[in-house]
């Protein structure tokens, strides 16, 4: 299994999204969680 | 008493806490963008960084709304983990964060989290003027 490479967590009552972008901006990863 | 302190005493609502661990690759960004409830304003008062190694990680930028590029920049080279975020002049629908790997060579992990408050928008006028806080839009 890869390796997850965002995690979020807490109980945060909203919306949070997580992007991670490399040395020349492009999306890698996005991972968007509501509560 | 400071911003800070009355948030984590629970005077300006409920206290909430957003953690997050990331991948960053090399030269590499991660960009976290959080939205309060609808009604809600959230006030983000400090940001904790843990298992970084400080000189390879670097908060570039912390805005309202739109990201590095479209939001506006409440504060950049901010540099020490422990002092609350600047958010005196702050708006609170949406905020992003962002921190840059400045290591060209490996990929970082990180873990991070935000402190803050959350609270009625009716409640935001009175707790803004008895802080000082200066709202810049409120959606």
């Amino acid at each position: 299994m890869a390796e997850e490479k965002i995690k979020i967590e807490g109980e945060f009552k909203g919306k949070v999204r997580v992007e991670i972008r490399d040395k020349d901006n492009n999306l890698v990863e996005k991972k968007e969680v509501e509560k | 008493m400071s911003l800070l302190h009355s948030a984590l005493f629970g005077e300006l609502g409920d206290i909430t806490i957003i953690q997050v661990r990331a991948t960053i690759p090399a030269s590499g960004s991660v960009i976290l963008t959080f939205n309060p409830p609808a009604g809600k304003i959230y006030l983000p008062v400090g940001l904790r960084l843990g298992d970084v190694e400080y000189d390879k990680i670097k908060l570039t930028a912390v805005c309202d709304g739109g990201g590095r590029e479209g939001g506006y920049l409440l504060g950049a080279e901010w540099q020490n983990p422990l002092e609350p975020l600047p958010v005196t002049k702050a708006v609170f629908n949406s905020y992003v964060l962002i921190l840059e790997n400045q290591d060209s060579s490996n990929a970082q992990s990180v873990g991070f989290s935000v402190v803050g408050v959350l609270m009625r928008k009716e409640d935001y006028k009175k707790i803004f003027e008895k802080y000082g806080i200066v709202p810049k839009r409120i959606i």
